[in-house]
């Protein structure tokens, strides 16, 4: 799998977590509930935030190193 | 109902939330594993592959312009039978050829040269912005679902004998009893923290 392969599988599979949460979220209403969120699924948002850009930054640099790199004849 | 509690339905979607984050955790596992690894063909290829693979291949071209020159030499300075000068155009165009195969050649060498220098940075930086998601799949997201497994546990007993303190489950592994979750058509708190017989 590619970097950009990787990136497309973790915004898939957020979003799919996602869907999940809200209906969790929909009959779990308490204290503990909000803790989890504030402990788990924020700080787990927060970090694919941060990922995904360097994530699509590094694709589009380790494609230009192949079209710089890479040898047409092959 | 207290907004403090939950619906009866929560042990199913806690349970259902808990494999939905199982595969999540797998499939992030397995997408920034793959990602780490593809850069890091990448940058051996650069370092180990490219580089040599430019230097022999311009070695080799520079061979092929020569030839092609000398080609071009020779054709020019034959004379023919009628003491007219023979057509050089396809050894210029051999020529030309093999002298910007050479350049292309020459182009991409240096190109990984520079990679190889730059690319391990890019690599650090890359870590660097995947660390923080590296970290919570590997170490938080389990205890998320070890905790998720503690609740569902604690609220199928709840089903049979004490209501579970869901908060405290959370925060402390291995916990199983008290109470902060009540189930759907509970108007009082939670029963007695007092097994049923």
């Amino acid at each position: 799998m590619s970097v950009e392969g990787a990136r497309t599988r973790i915004h898939g599979s957020m979003k799919d977590l996602r869907v999940k949460w809200s209906e969790a979220e929909s009959v779990w209403r308490d204290a503990t509930a909000a803790k989890f969120s504030a402990r788990y699924i924020e700080q787990l948002e927060d970090a694919v935030r941060s990922a995904l850009p360097a994530m699509e930054r590094m694709a589009e640099i380790l494609a230009r190193v192949r079209s710089e790199c890479g040898d047409p004849r092959q | 109902m207290d907004p403090t509690q939950a619906n009866v339905l929560s042990i199913d979607v806690l349970q259902r939330f808990r494999v939905a984050l199982i595969r999540c955790q797998e499939e992030l596992a397995a997408a920034l594993a793959e990602a780490d690894s593809e850069v890091d063909r990448a940058v051996a290829w650069v370092e180990r592959d490219r580089i040599l693979h430019w230097r022999q291949r311009v070695q080799r071209l520079s061979e092929e312009v020569n030839d092609a020159r000398s080609a071009l030499f020779r054709k020019q300075t034959v004379t023919s039978s009628k003491d007219s000068k023979p057509s050089v155009v396809d050894e210029k165009k051999a020529l030309e050829r093999a002298k910007a195969m050479l350049e292309d050649a020459e182009r991409r060498g240096q190109r990984s040269r520079s990679w190889a220098s730059a690319l391990p940075r890019d690599q650090s930086l890359y870590k660097g912005g995947v660390a923080a998601l590296a970290t919570i799949v590997d170490r938080d997201l389990p205890a998320a679902i070890q905790a998720l497994e503690r609740m569902s546990v604690a609220l199928e007993r709840y089903g049979r004998d004490q209501a579970p303190d869901l908060e405290k489950l959370l925060d402390q592994p291995g916990a199983t009893d008290a109470a902060s979750m009540g189930r759907a058509g509970d108007a009082d708190p939670p029963p007695s923290q007092e097994p049923q017989p």
